[in-house]
């Protein structure tokens, strides 16, 4: 089933229920990001330039990644958009959730934590003008500003969604990228949290397993995601081969 | 391709209560009169005035952000190096007070001591790089120059020494002058003096005649601060006309900003 493969399904049933509130709008990314200038690193969109925020801290927010190798679970280059878009919200300070599901291949226990890093990473080396971004991948927060001249000038979750799955399909061992933007409401993002705790116990338990020497099951408290998750037990094996093999 | 723009800081430094705060809160306010430019104030001195004269509230400083993080290692959390970037950066971010054009982040002053030298390089990092997004930064510093260097950044483009007409006032700035530029505690291209609270330009002179600090300008006693301050009304919504105004006007174009 994969490290991911329950909460591709949570997603899936998630964006059912919300077909069927009618909140559902699809883009098919056209490549209408192509051009967006760069913003040469300085990406501060101070309070009174900000054309739309998303996740403020005071606000709901949620924002992660999964992947999957099976081809027929991610629908390449789909925008998914519940709530509104970006230039029907000027002026507002939106709840935010954000999904980015990876269609890969290659993944084993011995790339997979280096893989994950890499991935997390894309979003951070985003350079587009006029949108600051902000977030803390270990709490899964993400906090963005538009500034209104980009707003003005047709920035859109078309251009922010078709942008990152052009950058993630830049690693070789991805082959598709969906994403899915949550703004519509607070209890919408709190539903979509609730998929993500999982998620975070499988990075949790990915990251305690490079950054710490300790195999002690017992005492971990990832033992529950471990013993259920077999690509996280083939990690966790992989690494403690490593560290044996260095002593 | 580097696209980076360079951006141009200034240290305020001085005596206590010289008028530091006053002179950087000035700047803060021509230059973002001017539009275009974004502003970075950095409140270097723990009694953190500065936002008082700016108007903005100040609700959590960078040294609140260092101390809950330790208490979270403490606890148990563990961060990989990224982690801590990532989440200083944000909240670093969300400390700031924002004004109009400007940005305001406030040191504070560490409540817990230890070797988390590696958090406060983090800190350092994230206002180095931080930095870089704005067009100016103005740091309101301590008397001493050392904390600008181990809190905030290693070196300026202009150290500006503010003294009043006393001879202590000039004797801090001289030494000040002496550990940065001389002993290279911050390095700087170029170190001037601004003499405030001055009575009559004889003063000046006389002034002249016992430092080598270059002037910038100086500033007569101003009717129009001492009423601000005396009212608690923030000094970012001192009038242009104001004698101060215009002298801290001459210094931001005298240092090319």
């Amino acid at each position: 089933m994969g490290l991911f493969g329950k909460a591709v399904k949570d997603i899936r049933e998630y964006m059912e229920r919300k077909s069927d509130e009618g909140k559902v709008c699809e883009i098919q990314n056209t490549g209408t990001n192509v051009g967006w200038p760069p913003g040469g690193g300085r990406n501060v969109v101070l309070s009174e330039d900000v054309g739309v925020e998303l996740g403020n801290p005071q606000e709901e927010s949620v924002s992660f990644v999964i992947w999957t190798e099976s081809k027929n679970e991610v629908r390449d280059g789909i925008i998914s958009l519940i709530g509104p878009d970006l230039q029907a919200s000027k002026g507002k300070s939106l709840p935010f959730g954000k999904v980015v599901i990876i269609e890969g291949r290659g993944f084993n226990e011995e790339n997979t934590c280096t893989r994950h890093r890499e991935i997390e990473g894309v979003r951070y080396e985003l350079d587009l003008k006029g949108y600051m971004l902000r977030a803390v991948s270990q709490y899964q927060r993400e906090w963005s500003r538009v500034s209104k001249e980009a707003l003005d000038t047709g920035f859109s979750f078309n251009v922010l969604g078709g942008t990152l799955i052009d950058r993630f399909k830049e690693k070789e061992y991805i082959d598709g990228a969906e994403i899915i933007f949550v703004t519509s409401s607070r209890d919408d993002v709190k539903e979509l949290k609730e998929i993500s705790k999982r998620v975070a116990r499988l990075v949790g338990a990915m990251n305690k397993m490079i950054e710490e020497m300790s195999f002690d099951c017992e005492a971990c408290e990832y033992v529950d995601v471990c013993s259920e998750v077999l690509d996280l037990r083939k990690i966790r094996n992989a690494v403690q081969k490593m560290h044996k093999g260095e002593k | 391709m580097n696209t980076t723009r360079k951006f141009k800081t200034i240290a305020i430094c001085g005596k206590g209560g010289v008028g530091k705060t006053s002179i950087t809160a000035l700047m803060v306010k021509i230059l973002a009169k001017r539009g275009g430019l974004k502003i970075l104030a950095v409140d270097a001195d723990p009694s953190v005035g500065l936002a008082t004269a700016l108007g903005v509230e100040v609700e959590r400083t960078l040294d609140d952000i260092r101390n809950e993080l330790i208490a979270k290692i403490k606890k148990g959390e563990k961060y990989d190096k990224s982690n801590i970037v990532n989440m200083l950066d944000y909240e670093v971010f969300d400390a700031l007070a924002e004004g109009s054009h400007f940005a305001l982040l406030a040191i504070g002053r560490p409540e817990d001591e230890g070797c988390y030298c590696q958090i406060n390089s983090f800190l350092k990092d994230i206002i180095g790089s931080l930095s870089q997004s704005f067009d100016v930064v103005l740091i309101d510093g301590e008397a001493g120059v050392e904390q600008i260097n181990r809190r905030v950044m290693k070196s300026v483009d202009n150290l500006v020494l503010v003294s009043d007409t006393s001879a202590k006032g000039i004797n801090v700035v001289s030494t000040i002058k002496h550990v940065a530029y001389d002993n290279k505690a911050v390095a700087c291209q170029r170190v001037g003096l601004v003499l405030n609270r001055v009575r009559s330009e004889e003063e000046v002179n006389k002034i002249l005649g016992r430092t080598s600090i270059e002037l910038l300008g100086w500033i007569p006693e101003d009717d129009y601060i001492r009423e601000y301050d005396f009212d608690g009304i923030p000094l970012i919504d001192l009038p242009d006309t104001s004698p101060s105004n215009r002298v801290v006007e001459h210094i931001l174009e005298s240092l090319a900003i």
